[in-house]
């Protein structure tokens, strides 16, 4: 994205071989920056779900003018390219998927901080041939690992920012291909800041690349690519809008709190997943090359969050604690009461109480008897109230992929590929902080009270009321494993007039869940492996590029694929049983688009319509539910979704020295269908609902922006600097809805007439607003030998804080009052800067 | 060529109008139509009652406006609702706590509930708010009728105004009642007071125990009473929804006594009252045994055997300079044999009843003859005290062989 706009500045600035060494800082700005991408499985509550940025809005192409605008530009606004989640885009190194097998997800923060490496990527947008596998709809990002491609030289880094972190230093060595035939290409990087944009959140990530590459002879080479993003990072919340206006600040977080006065986040993301990668290159003829890969990639990634037993909900932002709650005749004192604690920002009103929980803790002494289920084992001590648990994924990957490239002639290129994967995710809780307790006893709460049977709310029956220490297993603990093999083989043709390529995939996956512990509640289908759920997929696509003359191009793509639903969404309630979603069955996508390309050398326009539809997507979400104490599980199957719409991007050079941009798309991302919902609780074998049929036909797909367009404008001076704007608006942005609240039960007291029927069913949409990014570098070339460059990015320059870039309705609702579990809304960050020096040679 | 580009253009341009211009209708849900004919007042409502409890199984609806809601406390799981035509008292399966209010106008959805007679009252029964209430807006008002008591009487068996908001004019609380709490906040016992028209009419205002009014008392003065009209058998009652409806501040037309203590507060020292142990430590107490939830003052010496002692309880002083012809009354109950119960009288209290010159004047009042019977003292003349620091005492001695249980109650100073 912006690295054609540096690209570009930068050749200007020196012809030679500067090109490749252009500074990408904007597109890492916007990689490791905005972030904060936690994986969001379905553990997560939809909290998180909002802080969730993944590759999908982020998806570069230096070729392509729309996508260059958009990237860069419409990303801050939650923007994703057609709409698509980031399953839709195939992201890999060196040919290796990067996407997570579970939800399909690639996210940046796994190999956040190696922006120097990153940088090497093909990509391209949409429907498109690829030489790494069948690619997906959205399009493909491959980045380029391989130490003899990556440019030799030595290159120092510093930036300092204020959005996730504040201080970055990095440091990139490549060899090139030397003389014996070895190449290294090393990267290493850290990233901190004990507090960012945010209250209460804090970063501290490191991260390291070694790619090794030996050339055996002129027909092989093997490369080796070892790389990890260790990162620690407080994250920050999204609430409603109450919470905002009382504390005046959109970015008000609900996680952090106060511990002998210091700040501390009780969510933490502690990521760490390692990849390595054993490449074979294989040059068999002039014609041919195969490409090979054995790959493992392993580690954790957890997320903390507070848990408490028989004891209030700490939580500063629970509904109860807030003053709309007490907003009723007779209530006006604690309503009044409230509200002055909040507006004066009493971090014991606002934000989370450590001191307190601390406090509870010690005052708890509880005999625990038959611990472990041994008779008369009878232990006393302070019984924990609160918590500080982890999430914890464990994974473990590993797998197999050759492609085989042949090129028959100038005309015809033939490429085909295998690929296995073999993952396996450990997902269970952690004891992170007793919060100076003693012991957790790990029994659900609910459970406890409801059943007469004393084993129905044990986690794991073999050791019953068992004693949880900080660091040890408890509450749930389960496998996922997937198996996938698949392979695809593709045609690409050139002709004077008509460039062309056709594909097709053919894919099998299994996945099943083994249980590692007995739930009281669910003793026969909670241990031990499941039942596998089996899919055979298969894709074909083609397309093709008329050419009217080497400056108008027509572009015409379509595919149709399957694809296996995901892991993630299938398990009705994976923590304590194996049950899946009834009806599960393969998503159907279908896609279609059309373009116009206008090639000159001063002016580039890029024209596209695109119609897409997902049915038969499996779609699901949990929430914590603090009357019934536990998880509620709401999945949906037979989701359809149908994205339509236009792309229009621009460039042209008015000078030398300016060019001016724009780039417009508008869509309508709508969902299609009337799924059907099934409704479970994690500590009941009683399903909440089954077979409801979710009136959802239509609905705005919410949280993203469905319009946005970008004008800019830059000026190069020849004299190695450049500065240059964008304004960019956004409009049909759309809470996310609540499936439940458009059902017929949801309306089943009501009649036409009732005001609660509009309130119930309809969409809200939210303000259309927009931004100004500006942006300045000048770079130096010292003794013809060295670079020093300098870069600034400050986005949001007029410190729009009231920019509502998404949101969604709570899951939880009161039939009564619609208004008693408002939705969350997240807000942009207001002006944030991101300024780097860097030195190479 | 130049065709080509700028076919393919409008081409474009019109697939961009039509892909982004169709405006899609949202999916709706089936939800219930509401025929005209279903809709039914309040009055046809109450119409329904004949003889017999009867659950409505179609699906009728009447809307209203809230009139009584549950926020002082003085509702219990009840709403009251008006229209034009009538108000109609609603029994809620759960308490609607912070749901619905005063000024809301509802659907009652009738489909599930039951209508009712209990002692005399035509309720809606078996109204789950979460289902059968829906509400239409906040905020409204309904004015309450303007009536006077008499309007309020039974025709046939029901008051014409049961379940409706209603304003007295010209109303204040009886003198018995005056000294009184809206209800008893400590037992959170219902009690019943009486107001009283100008002519003469009276009427029972009955309060709940749980009332946040309940500690309060009663208005003194004269003046407009908003409420709700209930009834409990034959007996008409108001209903207070909040002290604000309350507008008794006008002077009285039947002027009150100088001062009464009734106990009702259950607490013996409130007022000014002290109690003084000249020799053990047997003391005055609270009590409303045999008494039908009336309190009253009352002492024995006997816990297992006779403890001797000597106890008084000494009144605040009174100020009867101004006076014309005052008087004290009070009730007195006692059994066991011992040693009478002593009415004194002093207008020079030095704080200590052994230091204390008293004058007796036991013999001015009428006692009980026993056998806790209670009696009234007759009007002990007060006309030898026309000044200030008057106070009384009862002196109560008891000995370590024998000592009678005495009790006082409705200790009033009136005048004439």
């Amino acid at each position: 994205m912006r690295l054609v706009k540096i690209l570009s500045a930068t050749l200007v600035l020196a012809s030679t071989s500067l090109v490749a060494q252009t500074d990408t800082s904007a597109v890492k700005l916007k990689n490791d920056s905005l972030v904060a991408p936690t994986f969001s499985t379905s553990l997560d509550v939809l909290d998180d779900e909002a802080e969730t940025q993944d590759v999908s809005g982020l998806l570069q192409s230096s070729k392509d003018v729309f996508s260059n605008i958009a990237g860069f530009n419409f990303s801050a606004a939650r923007y994703r390219v057609r709409g698509y989640d980031s399953e839709n885009f195939n992201v890999s190194m060196n040919g290796v998927t990067l996407n997570n097998p579970e939800n399909g997800r690639a996210i940046w923060a796994f190999w956040g901080g190696l922006n120097d490496i990153t940088r090497y990527q093909e990509s391209k947008a949409g429907i498109s041939a690829s030489s790494y596998n069948f690619s997906a709809i959205g399009g493909f990002s491959n980045i380029e690992g391989r130490a003899s491609s990556i440019r030799k030289g030595t290159r120092i880094s510093y930036a300092l920012g204020n959005i996730s972190y504040t201080h970055r230093v990095m440091a990139t060595y490549a060899t090139g291909m030397m003389s014996n035939g070895f190449a290294v290409a090393a990267s290493v990087s850290k990233r901190w800041s004990d507090e960012g944009y945010v209250d209460g959140t804090f970063y501290n990530g490191g991260s390291y690349f070694l790619s090794l590459e030996k050339k055996i002879n002129n027909k092989h080479s093997l490369g080796l690519v070892a790389y990890g993003a260790p990162t620690i990072q407080g994250k920050s919340s999204i609430s409603t809008q109450e919470t905002y206006d009382l504390t005046g600040n959109n970015h008000y977080n609900s996680y952090w709190g106060y511990q002998n006065g210091e700040k501390r986040n009780s969510r933490i993301r502690n990521n760490h997943e390692p990849e390595i990668i054993l490449n074979h290159y294989f040059d068999v003829n002039e014609k041919t090359k195969i490409t090979s890969s054995l790959y493992y990639a392993f580690g954790k990634e957890g997320n903390t969050r507070l848990n408490w037993y028989s004891a209030a909900d700490p939580r500063p932002d629970y509904y109860r604690n807030l003053p709309s709650y007490y907003d009723y005749p007779g209530g006006e004192a604690m309503f009044e009461q409230l509200t002055a604690l909040w507006q004066a920002n009493d971090p014991a009103t606002t934000q989370l109480d450590f001191d307190q929980m601390y406090f509870a803790n010690s005052k708890n002494l509880y005999t625990q008897t038959n611990v472990d289920g041994i008779a008369d084992n009878n232990v006393t001590g302070n019984r924990a109230k609160f918590i500080i648990e982890e999430a914890r994924r464990d994974i473990s990957h590993y797998g197999f992929n050759t492609v085989v490239s042949h090129k028959k002639n100038d005309h015809l290129m033939l490429t085909g590929g295998l690929t296995i994967s073999k993952y396996k995710s450990n997902n269970y809780k952690l004891m992170n902080d007793l919060l100076g307790a003693d012991f957790w006893v790990d029994v659900d709460q609910f459970a406890e009270r409801d059943f007469a049977d004393s084993s129905a709310a044990q986690s794991d029956i073999n050791t019953p009321n068992h004693l949880v220490r900080e660091g040890e297993r408890f509450g749930y603990d389960y496998d996922i494993n997937i198996d996938t093999y698949s392979g695809f083989g593709q045609v690409e043709g050139t002709t004077a007039k008509i460039d062309w390529f056709a594909a097709i995939s053919l894919s099998s996956t299994s996945f099943w869940r083994t249980g590692n512990m007995q739930n009281g509640l669910f003793k026969d289908n909670s241990l031990g492996d499941s039942e596998k759920q089996s899919f055979m997929n298969y894709g074909i696509k083609a397309g093709a590029v008329y050419k009217i003359s080497g400056r108008h191009l027509l572009r015409v793509n379509g595919a149709y694929q399957t694809r296996a639903p995901f892991s993630q969404n299938a398990f009705v309630s994976p923590r304590t049983r194996a049950e899946v979603v009834p009806n599960l069955q393969s998503e159907k996508l279908m896609s279609g688009d059309f373009s116009y390309i206008v090639r000159y050398p001063k002016i580039k326009t890029r024209a596209t319509v695109f119609y897409t539809t997902i049915k038969d997507k499996t779609w699901s979400r949990s929430f914590y539910h603090d009357e019934l104490n536990t998880y509620v599980n709401y999945m949906m199957t037979g989701v359809d979704q149908l994205f339509m719409g236009v792309e229009l991007g621009a460039e042209a050079s008015i000078t030398s020295t300016i060019k001016a941009t724009a780039a417009f798309a508008k869509g309508q991302f709508l969902y299609d269908s009337r799924p059907t919902a099934t409704i479970v609780q994690d500590n009941s074998t009683e399903l909440l609902a089954e077979n409801k049929t979710i009136y959802f036909k239509n609905y705005k797909i919410g949280g993203i922006p469905q319009t946005a367009a970008s004008i800019g404008l830059e000026y190069r001076s020849p004299k190695f600097w450049f500065v240059g704007a964008n304004f960019n608006y956004f409009a049909d942005i759309y809470l996310d809805v609540n499936p439940d609240r458009r059902t017929e039960e949801a309306l089943a007291n009501y009649v036409t007439s009732d005001p609660q029927v509009d309130e119930v069913v309809d969409q809200t949409k939210l303000n259309n607003d927009y931004t100004v990014n500006v942006f300045a570098g000048k770079s130096w070339r010292i003794k013809n030998k060295y670079y020093l460059r300098l870069n600034v990015n400050v986005n949001n320059v007029l410190n729009n804080t009231d920019f509502e870039t998404g949101g969604f309705e709570q899951l939880r609702y009161d039939q009564t009052n619609i208004d008693k579990f408002p939705p969350k809304i997240g807000y942009m960050l207001g002006r944030t800067y991101f300024a780097m020096v860097s030195f190479s040679f | 060529m130049k065709m080509t580009i700028k076919n393919t253009l409008f081409t474009l341009l019109a697939t961009t109008i039509f892909f982004t211009s169709c405006k899609k209708d949202l999916d709706f849900p089936p939800v219930s139509e509401l025929p005209v004919g279903n809709i039914i007042t309040i009055d046809s409502l109450r119409n329904i009652y004949t003889a017999f409890d009867s659950t409505i199984t179609s699906d009728l609806s009447v809307y209203g406006i809230i009139t009584a809601d549950e926020v002082s406390g003085n509702l219990y799981k009840n709403l009251y609702l008006q229209d034009e035509t009538n108000g109609i008292l609603l029994k809620l399966t759960a308490s609607s706590d912070k749901t619905f209010f005063e000024g809301d106008k509802v659907r009652v959805a009738l489909k599930g509930t039951i209508i009712s007679r209990y002692k005399n009252m035509i309720q809606l029964d078996n109204v789950d708010i979460a289902k059968n209430i829906i509400k239409q807006s906040e905020g409204n008002t309904i004015t309450p009728k303007v009536v006077t008591i008499a309007d309020l009487a039974l025709v046939g068996i029901y008051s014409p105004y049961q379940g409706q908001l209603i304003q007295l004019n010209d109303v204040e609380f009886m003198c018995n009642d005056i000294w009184s709490t809206y209800a008893d906040p400590i037992a959170q016992t219902s009690q019943n007071r009486y107001l009283r028209d100008t002519l003469g009419n009276t009427i029972i205002v009955r309060s709940s125990g749980y009332a946040d009014f309940a500690g309060t008392s009663l208005a003194t003065g004269k003046g407009s009473f908003v409420a709700i009209v209930s009834q409990y058998n034959t007996d008409v009652q108001l209903t207070i929804r909040k002290l604000s409806d309350i507008n008794l501040t006008g002077t009285r037309k039947i002027a009150c006594p100088i001062y009464v203590k009734n106990f009702e507060d259950q607490n013996i020292t409130s007022g000014g009252w002290t109690t003084q142990n000249v020799v053990g430590s047997i003391n005055w107490g609270i009590n409303n045994v045999g008494s039908n939830s009336t309190y009253y003052v009352q002492i024995s010496n006997y816990s297992g055997t006779n403890i001797a002692c000597e106890t008084w309880l000494v009144s605040p002083s009174f100020d009867l300079s101004a006076t014309v012809n005052p008087f004290l009354t009070f009730q007195s109950a006692y059994k066991y044999t011992g040693t009478s119960l002593k009415l004194m009288v002093t207008t020079s209290y030095t704080g200590d009843v052994t230091t204390t010159t008293w004058v007796d004047i036991t013999s001015s009042a009428t006692w009980s003859a026993g056998n806790f019977a209670w009696t009234a003292s007759g009007n002990v003349s007060l006309l030898s005290y026309l000044q200030p620091n008057v106070r009384f005492a009862y002196k109560y001695v008891g000995s370590n062989v024998d000592g009678s249980t005495w009790e006082v109650d409705d200790f009033t100073i009136d005048d004439i």
